[in-house]
């Protein structure tokens, strides 16, 4: 057959028309977060940092978590999370506190991890207390500022999930981590030292 | 004579197809030596007028029909006649007769009828294949399918069904397969549009044709690589030359959506041409399910066309139509999800999360397109042969919003401009020696690109491609027989430009070189049985979406066939494939078709049995789970296996009494994929169906028909294997049980239950009205099709009740 190829092409080349499709425009991705580092400063604003970053985006890494993160026990810390996107260094926290009256963060952890507030956060439960220091323009939580209080016990390592719903429309007070879209899904390991 | 006696308005027509597969004849050569034939007809009852009157005009030359309502006229110079027809009691029509048509058939209207007399010279099968089963949607389908999508008029086909994306997202699924493996032939254009995907249905305003005709079988060898399933065929009607200024209007309600629609058609046929304006508008707003609102299930189609038709002279005929085609059609809110948490969620709930007060608004997620046509055919036929040469240039364009932060959503994700030329060759050549047939070339080019501003990652690359065919089809007659033979090259050549996700451009050519064939035969065993049989092999390209698709589309991720490779039982994508590095074939397919159809006065049985065997079949199938941001994201990966599928239609009507019919129809189809032997997710289930016809005498109403429908559609018992949602949630991606790269493709959820439809139909004529109201799920039943991807998330329709009337001038 390959022998035939180059007559063929020469009997189908009278159509041809030299063109070559056009460069595709570089895009911006507005919409991915490739990082989210959580930042715990305590009372003496010393503050501790962590980050989960998923470079590949859509690719099939799976998301990379920094290992062996502690907390101090029996502290006061203030939690703000900071959104990124690597790809184009875009800041996407300004973004969704924009959009305070749309998106809620949600929080679960392993029990003990934090003594104030007690439970195991408002994942499963949408009643569990969290300790929102910011709200949206409703007066309804946005969760990107929130206070926590490490527990007593040292050494084991917990889970703190985040979920940050996309809840156009539908955000209220007693919308929970069951509504709306997810835009961030994530659980960290912490332990606690003394 | 008067102009006011002859009416020439075609109706939509319908005939059993298989009788007339083959006459395809020429007149005489010597001018003197012409013979005008045809048979004079009721057009309701089909029955032959015995004794009716044929004048040619120009001559006097006449004669009357005999028995069977044939009537010969011999020894006609003139090329070009004028044929006057007249029958007492029916209304008179002249026809335009050119001697190189061939037989005519004149259906006569009786004086007080609404509808029209029509002529139909020769059966016109637009498909140029003999052998083929081949079907088309009788003239009371076409119109109690009214306002539906083209997909889902044509389930009215045994062996069509249709893959869903909700009510309004149908694609047409010939014999198991859809999208890029069926052509869809719009005018004797090739439709050409988005097809990477299943939730993109074609852009045809269904309404707009007045004939839809299906091949069931690989139809490569006359339309082009891609046809592996079948073809649709489209059509307007023919109008006659000299005929009276013609126009419908017709207005729709439905009240399930509080949907309504105006459609409207004017055509007039002049001594040198014809021409025909058509406008269809619709607009519906959100659906309801037996128990809930369907949020943003609205949608909204404007179509327009203009058809003109030049008759040059006696031998050439130009045409030239323009189209314009917009649809804005809203998807089910509720079933987007970010996560396989999301999902688990959604799949639990008992109905939609986001229910809404009803509303004609179309938020995200959308899809709004707008098709554009635009075509020019000459066609010149003599005594010997047709010719026919046509150019057509049609512009897609898509846009796909889906739900997005703040003030992203209203900038569509997906923003692609496919355009399109083709050009088309074909020469027909009569008989000679017992052989007739075709012989024809292709050529089309297609430029797709993104429109920049999406804000995202493409999801296909800009490409352009040229595709060349040469084809032959002959056709070899010999008393009952008749054998097909036919062959095709193809050519095609890509050239594709894209962005990765790290916006890095990627640059890839492609070359296929490929051949297709038929064989079939046609046996014609007496005046009832026909059999037909036709083995054809296909071929087609992997599209480029198939190569190049890389993101998120709804909860999964996509990899296209060189956006990943296996290292080690792991997925990579840093790097982009091509023939080098991963050599892909094309897919090659052999389908055998065998049809056995059989009329006697009463009653009319045709079953169609079909086979295939697609190698390199091109599919997508698990490729883990990812850890994202967004939580656990299921990855589908794109990859090429052996496949077969085979079944069986039936079809079948009976006549009890003059006023009493019955039809009964039935499908089955199975398809596995051979290295897993797992069946092909998404092929319909098997169905049954049954209709009770009832034409009522009622004495002020020229026509009014009832119609009783009942239909079961079985549970799919053949099934992919059920991974639920835990299972993959649970996934360890180091030990994967569930759901790994060895994995055949699974489905979340079992296939739904069966269930039982039921519609009612009445269809009633006066004069020039014509009225037809419809109850579709008569008894509002919840049920969710195994075909429609919104099945995860909601139930289906519920009842629907429809009236429609027009108005004939």
């Amino acid at each position: 057959m390959t022998k035939f190829m180059p007559f063929l092409m020469l009997l189908f080349l009278g159509f041809f028309i030299a063109c070559e499709p056009e460069d595709p425009d570089p895009e911006n991705d507005e919409e991915s977060i490739t990082d989210i580092t959580l930042n715990f400063v305590d009372d003496s604003g010393n503050t501790l940092t962590t980050v989960a970053s998923d470079p590949d985006g859509d690719g099939p890494e799976d998301v990379q978590f920094e290992e062996g993160f502690t907390l101090k026990s029996s502290t006061q810390y203030t939690l703000s999370i900071d959104l990124f996107n690597s790809m184009n260094n875009e800041d996407i926290t300004e973004e969704v506190e924009e959009e305070a009256a749309e998106h809620q963060m949600f929080f679960a952890w392993s029990d003990g991890l934090f003594s104030d507030p007690s439970g195991t956060g408002n994942i499963a439960d949408a009643t569990g207390t969290v300790n929102y220091s910011d709200s949206d323009s409703n007066g309804n939580p946005l969760g990107i500022v929130t206070e926590w209080t490490t527990g007593t016990e040292v050494g084991t390592e917990r889970d703190f999930q985040i979920i940050l719903k996309h809840q156009p429309d539908i955000k209220t007070a007693d919308t929970g981590a069951q509504d709306g879209e997810t835009d961030i899904d994530l659980t960290f390991t912490i332990s606690l030292e003394d | 004579m008067s102009k006011q006696s002859y009416n020439s308005v075609p109706k939509i027509f319908t005939l059993a197809i298989f009788l007339f597969g083959v006459n395809f004849c020429f007149a005489q050569t010597d001018p003197c030596e012409r013979v005008i034939q045809g048979y004079v007809l009721d057009i309701e009852t089909d029955e032959p007028l015995i004794g009716a009157a044929v004048l040619v005009q120009e001559t006097g030359q006449g004669t009357s029909t005999g028995l069977d309502g044939f009537f010969e006229i011999i020894n006609v110079c003139e090329e070009e006649t004028d044929l006057v027809i007249s029958y007492l009691g029916y209304k008179k029509m002249k026809h335009h007769h050119d001697a190189h048509h061939p037989i005519v058939k004149v259906y006569l209207a009786a004086d007080g009828s609404m509808l029209e007399s029509i002529i139909v010279e020769a059966e016109r099968m637009y498909s140029g294949i003999s052998t083929g089963a081949i079907q088309r949607l009788t003239e009371d389908q076409m119109l109690l399918a009214t306002g539906e999508s083209l997909g889902s008029k044509l389930t009215q086909i045994p062996g069509v069904t249709t893959i869903q994306n909700g009510q309004n997202l149908m694609s047409p699924v010939i014999h198991g397969l859809t999208g890029n493996r069926i052509v869809i032939m719009n005018q004797g254009v090739r439709h050409e549009y988005q097809s990477w995907d299943t939730d993109h249905a074609p852009e045809i305003d269904g309404d707009s044709y007045q004939t839809i005709e299906v091949i069931k079988g690989a139809a490569s060898v006359r339309y082009g690589a891609d046809a592996l399933g079948g073809v649709i065929l489209l059509e307007g009607k023919p109008i006659e030359l000299s005929s009276p200024l013609s126009a419908r209007i017709g207005l729709l309600g439905m009240v399930n959506g509080r949907a309504g629609g105006v459609q409207s058609q004017a055509r007039k046929g002049f001594k040198n041409g014809t021409v025909e304006l058509q406008s269809n508008l619709y607009q519906q707003g959100d659906l309801n399910a037996p128990e809930y609102i369907m949020t943003n299930t609205g949608m909204t189609t404007a179509s327009h066309s203009l058809r003109t038709r030049f008759h040059l002279s006696s031998n050439l005929d130009l045409e030239a139509s323009i189209s314009d085609l917009r649809q804005k059609i809203g998807i089910l809110r509720s079933s987007v999800v970010g996560n396989l948490d999301d999902l688990e969620i959604a799949l639990n709930a008992k109905s939609p999360s986001i229910q809404d007060d009803f509303s004609y608004e179309i938020a995200p997620p959308r899809q709004q397109i707008v098709h554009r046509m635009g075509r020019l055919a000459l066609e010149y036929v003599d005594d010997h042969q047709a010719f026919k040469t046509q150019y057509s240039y049609q512009r897609n364009l898509r846009e796909e919003y889906d739900v997005r932060r703040g003030n992203q959503l209203e900038i569509p994700n997906i923003n692609v401009q496919l355009e399109s030329h083709i050009v088309d060759l074909d020469w027909t050549h009569s008989s000679w020696n017992h052989l007739a047939g075709h012989i024809g070339g292709q050529w089309k080019f297609n430029d797709n690109r993104n429109i920049p501003g999406t804000n995202t990652v493409s999801f296909i690359p800009n490409y352009i491609s040229h595709t060349s065919g040469l084809y032959a089809i002959e056709r070899y007659t010999k008393g009952q027989f008749v054998w097909e033979l036919g062959a095709r090259l193809d050519y095609q050549f890509s050239n594709i430009r894209g962005l990765d996700e790290n916006n890095d451009l990627y640059l890839s050519q492609l070359q296929f070189f490929n051949t297709s064939s038929i064989l079939g035969l046609a046996y014609q065993l007496n005046e009832h049985i026909q059999y037909t049989s036709n083995i054809s092999t296909a071929w087609r390209p992997p599209s480029i979406g198939e190569l190049f698709r890389f993101g998120r589309r709804g909860s999964f991720i996509e990899y296209g066939l060189w956006r990943y490779q296996v290292d080690d039982g792991r997925l990579s994508t840093t790097e982009v494939q091509d023939q080098e590095s991963k050599p892909i074939t094309a897919e090659q397919a052999f389908k055998w078709v065998h049809d056995i159809s059989f009329q006697q006065e009463k009653w009319f049985v045709q079953t169609t049995l079909h086979g295939s065997l697609i190698n390199n079949y091109i599919y997508s199938r698990p490729g883990g789970v990812s850890q994202t941001i967004r939580g656990a994201a299921p990855v589908f990966i794109y990859d090429q296996d052996n496949v077969w599928i085979w079944g069986a239609d039936f079809q079948s009507s009976w006549n009890h009494h003059q006023q009493w019919s019955s039809d009964f129809s039935a499908r089955y189809i199975q398809g596995h994929i051979r290295s897993f032997d797992s069946p092909i997710p998404m092929l319909a289930p098997a169905q049954v169906a049954y209709t009770l016809n009832y034409k009522a005498d009622i004495p002020w109403f020229d026509k009014f028909n009832l119609a009783w429908n009942t239909e079961y559609t079985f549970q799919q018992w053949d099934q992919p294997p059920i991974v639920t949602v835990d299972q993959l949630i649970a996934n360890d991606p180091d030990n994967p049980i569930n759901y790994s790269l060895e994995d055949p493709p699974f489905d979340i959820l079992e296939a739904p239950e069966a269930y039982f439809l039921h519609d009612l139909s009445c269809v009633m004529q006066k004069d020039r009205w014509q009225v037809i109201l419809q109850v579709q799920n008569v008894f509002n039943e919840s049920y969710r099709s195994y075909t429609d991807r919104m099945r995860y998330f909601t139930d289906n329709i519920g009842r629907q009740i429809n009236a429609s009337m027009f108005y004939s001038i």
